[in-house]
């Protein structure tokens, strides 16, 4: 049994309207939950460690994860997916142009290890510590347009900024950015705070022992649901297989595991396999201002020459759904009518020869050191020979250092994260990026004029039709092919667990022990 | 013999800062710029150029080998350029189970490789010096890497006797000992094959010896006279062989961390390469190589107080 958990439903709530989240309605029915003693032991998600939790700067997913339940925000996303439900906030409002976000905290939440009441001097100070850009955090961008927080009392206060933001309730409050931290802990611990956090979350960190293991313990004076577990021990395995021979035994409750495995998982009916959708793109480009590619009937070849769903077999084990498109299905502007293109070499000969290579030509496949790219590359490589383009393949360390600045000829293979908001995605093909991530080189003015007005419209409706065009610009200059969005897949004992996801990440405080 | 013994440590201290400097010039190395891979896509070039400061990349290599020595003689190792961690405390903190799975490796291999070498030795081209020397063989030639995966398919995952993964609970004695004993025998299994070969050629040597064959011909008994005279020498070049062999632990050591997901200074120092984490490299290095120095030191110095021709040497 495969439960896929998709990323949601698109954000619920009403912009240039007023709106207001009801506290009862939304917090009541998140998730109903029986607290007990057990622990649940899970496996650090790609095996990493805890580097940091000072929220301005996470290194990776696993932070996320232990965010969540570390920290409150104004608002969190409900139960696997990405609609908003009140969190530290009793209400929320946005302002009928967009740029103004007035808050009022629930009174009486309580800091962990006694650091008193959270108000609105601790949102304050928690935003616009990120946004500051002398404190250099990798994570300003999702606060650019903050002007300030304005406390209007001890629980009240505004949100204020100096332009629409469009993911500012889809990622930058719901998400680690929104992260409410203790100010009188912060400036108590100084330096410690990153390795001794200090959030109001429904655990508190109990315990760490860096490479070993970390320990949450369920704070007794969560002012929402106790969530069911005591504790949860979180372990960095760095090596896939051992994780998944300590679930095998008993040893971890739940863990992500590779590619491969799932075919074995798949066929154990005490196992259930969760495939979610990662927030990632896959895809195969060329340096388009250098020839043979600058020609779009060459790219437009290669797209008629390359059998994605054959790659998905060969490199993917066939878990992870096609991509037609860049963004995700869950995301929003997600372009739902993307054509799946079908291989037609008769096609991609008439292209090629159109172009000016009727014999074919060779050039060179880049991609990474990550091994399913490498499987990948092995397979376009030989689907590219039946129209007679000789790809060499070459295996660099990491594409933004050995190919980003100065571009590269020929092709590359390579997969980009993102977050979820859509706006991020972008990023990356607008004309600006070349010389730094825009390897592929492509520049496209319609593009990037739609990049910006998306990112300052906060109707989601009109958002999501900047993106599609953008998608479907892409699509017409083949600047990409797309194959997936990847997969994590997480494993656990049916009857034992029931988990929640938002996108691919795990939502602990929603894990709930034996189920009926 | 207090002569040689400083002789030794001077060499020792000259031997790790050439090794440390070695390694430090090795890091840099590595391919990618480190502030770019610890921060990430987001990062703009102030923060790069930020971090790049912090880490002292932008100094000359001598300049920053020069800046790390200096700390590290005033006892300093950095701090985790991600967590402000101290690296000293980083490091001390798993240095216990390293040194634990390296000498309790060091101990069994000798618990079993002597007395097996003495049997084989003991009753020389019987059927049991062939089944000895066999095993020791193989042993020797099966990497730790591998018989650690073996060792853990069957008694952790098979047979379930023994945990899979990790160093157990910190403060319950019994239950790291469980975590133990898998990779302890893991990396145990090539050095138990090396002594074995060791101690059975140089306990056949020293029977050949005249003060071996006048204690014979006192009338003592075999028993006596392998024991009292006999392993006394033989055990020698085994001595010396430790000595080096400890620091091929510390090395095996590392790898049979990750295959266990086992705490400890390998584990520690993949995982800062993998993420630039130049300072716990650099600090967890340093520590490494003071270790192996100090084993060889050890070694050398209690082989010249065994050996008397080696000190006056």
């Amino acid at each position: 049994m495969i439960e896929r958990h998709h990323s949601s439903r698109r954000p619920s709530w009403r912009p240039r309207a007023l709106f207001v989240l009801a506290l009862a309605a939304l917090l009541g029915s998140a998730t109903v939950l029986a607290a007990s003693d057990e622990t649940l032991s899970v496996r650090a998600r790609n095996g990493a460690d805890i580097n940091t939790m000072d929220p301005a700067f996470y290194q990776g997913n696993e932070e996320y994860n232990v965010d969540m339940v570390l920290y409150s925000k104004l608002a969190r996303f409900a139960p696997n997916s990405t609609e908003l439900v009140l969190d530290a906030a009793e209400s929320l409002e946005l302002s009928d142009d967009g740029t103004v976000v007035e808050f009022r905290l629930r009174e009486g939440i309580q800091f962990h290890h006694g650091y008193g009441e959270m108000t609105s001097e601790d949102v304050k100070f928690s935003f616009e510590r990120i946004a500051d850009p002398d404190n250099d955090s990798p994570y300003a961008s999702e606060w650019s347009a903050l002007v300030e927080v304005e406390t209007i009392d001890r629980y009240s206060g505004r949100i204020i900024l100096d332009d629409v933001y469009a993911p500012l309730l889809s990622s930058s409050i719901p998400f680690t950015t929104g992260s409410i931290v203790s100010k009188a802990a912060f400036e108590d611990r100084g330096e410690q705070f990153a390795t001794q956090p200090v959030g109001s979350g429904p655990y508190y960190w109990a315990s760490w022992e860096p490479n070993q293991r970390l320990v949450l313990e369920r704070f007794d004076d969560y002012y929402g649901e106790a969530p069911h577990f005591k504790t949860i021990e979180v372990l960095p395995i760095l090596d896939p297989l051992i994780a998944e021979f300590s679930f095998d035994v008993g040893e971890i409750d739940a863990t992500e595991v590779s590619l491969e495995s799932v075919d074995r998982y798949l066929q154990d009916d005490t196992v259930v396999v969760n495939v979610l959708d990662t927030l990632r793109y896959h895809w195969l480009s060329f340096n388009t201002q250098a020839a043979p590619f600058d020609d779009v009937r060459v790219r437009e070849a290669v797209r008629y020459a390359v059998d994605v769903d054959e790659v998905l077999t060969g490199a993917y084990n066939d878990v992870p759904n096609r991509a037609n498109t860049m963004l995700a299905p869950d995301i929003l502007g997600h372009w739902a009518d993307a054509p799946a293109y079908q291989p037609d070499l008769e096609r991609a000969r008439e292209l090629l020869a159109e172009a000016g290579y009727p014999d074919g030509f060779s050039t060179t496949l880049i991609t990474d050191d990550v091994p399913v790219h490498q499987q990948s590359v092995a397979i376009i490589q030989q689907q590219l020979r039946r129209i007679g383009i000789d790809a060499s393949i070459r295996i660099v360390q990491s594409m933004f250092e050995t190919i980003g600045q100065g571009g590269a000829e020929g092709m590359h293979y390579a997969s980009f994260s993102a977050v979820l908001d859509p706006g991020y995605w972008f990023e990356w093909f607008s004309c600006d990026q070349i010389g730094a991530w825009n390897y592929w080189q492509w520049c496209n003015e319609e593009y990037d004029e739609l990049k910006d007005r998306a990112a300052r419209t906060a109707e989601p409706e009109e958002r999501a039709a900047y993106y599609v065009r953008m998608q479907q610009l892409i699509d017409e200059d083949v600047a990409a092919i797309w194959t997936t969005n990847g997969a994590s897949i997480y494993v656990h004992r049916a009857g034992e667990l029931d988990p929640a996801f938002v996108a691919m990440y795990a939502q602990y405080m929603y894990w709930t022990g034996p189920v009926d | 013999m207090i002569v040689y013994t400083v002789r030794r440590l001077l060499t020792a201290v000259a031997t790790v800062i050439g090794a440390v400097t070695l390694l430090f010039l090795i890091i840099r190395l590595i391919p990618g710029d480190p502030a770019v891979v610890m921060l990430g896509p987001r990062a703009s070039p102030s923060m790069i150029a930020s971090m790049r400061e912090r880490m002292m990349l932008d100094e000359s290599v001598h300049v920053q080998l020069l800046a790390f020595l200096g700390n590290v003689l005033r006892g300093d190792l950095g701090r985790d350029v991600l967590n402000e961690l101290p690296v000293l405390g980083m490091v001390l903190d798993v240095l216990p189970f390293t040194i634990v799975l390296a000498f309790g490796s060091i101990v069994l291999a000798v618990l079993i490789g002597v007395p097996l070498g003495t049997l084989a030795a003991a009753y020389r081209n019987s059927w049991l010096d062939r089944v000895t020397a066999f095993v020791s063989v193989a042993f020797i030639t099966v990497p730790p890497f591998v018989a650690g995966l073996l060792l853990l398919l069957l008694f952790a995952v098979e047979l379930r006797w023994l945990p899979v993964s990790g160093g157990g609970v910190r403060g319950d004695v019994l239950n790291q000992a469980r975590h133990l004993i898998l990779p302890m025998l893991a990396l145990a299994l090539t050095w138990v094959g090396y002594i074995a070969r060791l101690i059975r050629s140089s306990v056949l040597e020293e029977i050949t010896k005249d003060h071996v064959r006048t204690a014979t011909s006192k009338g003592l008994s075999p028993g006596r006279v392998l024991f009292k005279h006999v392993l006394r020498g033989a055990l020698i070049p085994t001595i010396a062989v430790l000595g080096v062999g400890f620091g091929n632990l510390l090395g095996g050591a590392v790898l049979i961390e990750i295959i266990f997901n086992r705490p400890g200074l390998g584990f520690l120092i993949f995982n800062a390469i993998e993420s630039r984490n130049y300072p716990v490299v650099q600090g967890g290095l340093v520590v490494a190589v003071f270790l192996y120095t100090l084993a060889n030191v050890i070694a050398d110095v209690s082989y010249g107080f065994v050996d008397p021709r080696i000190r006056e040497a």
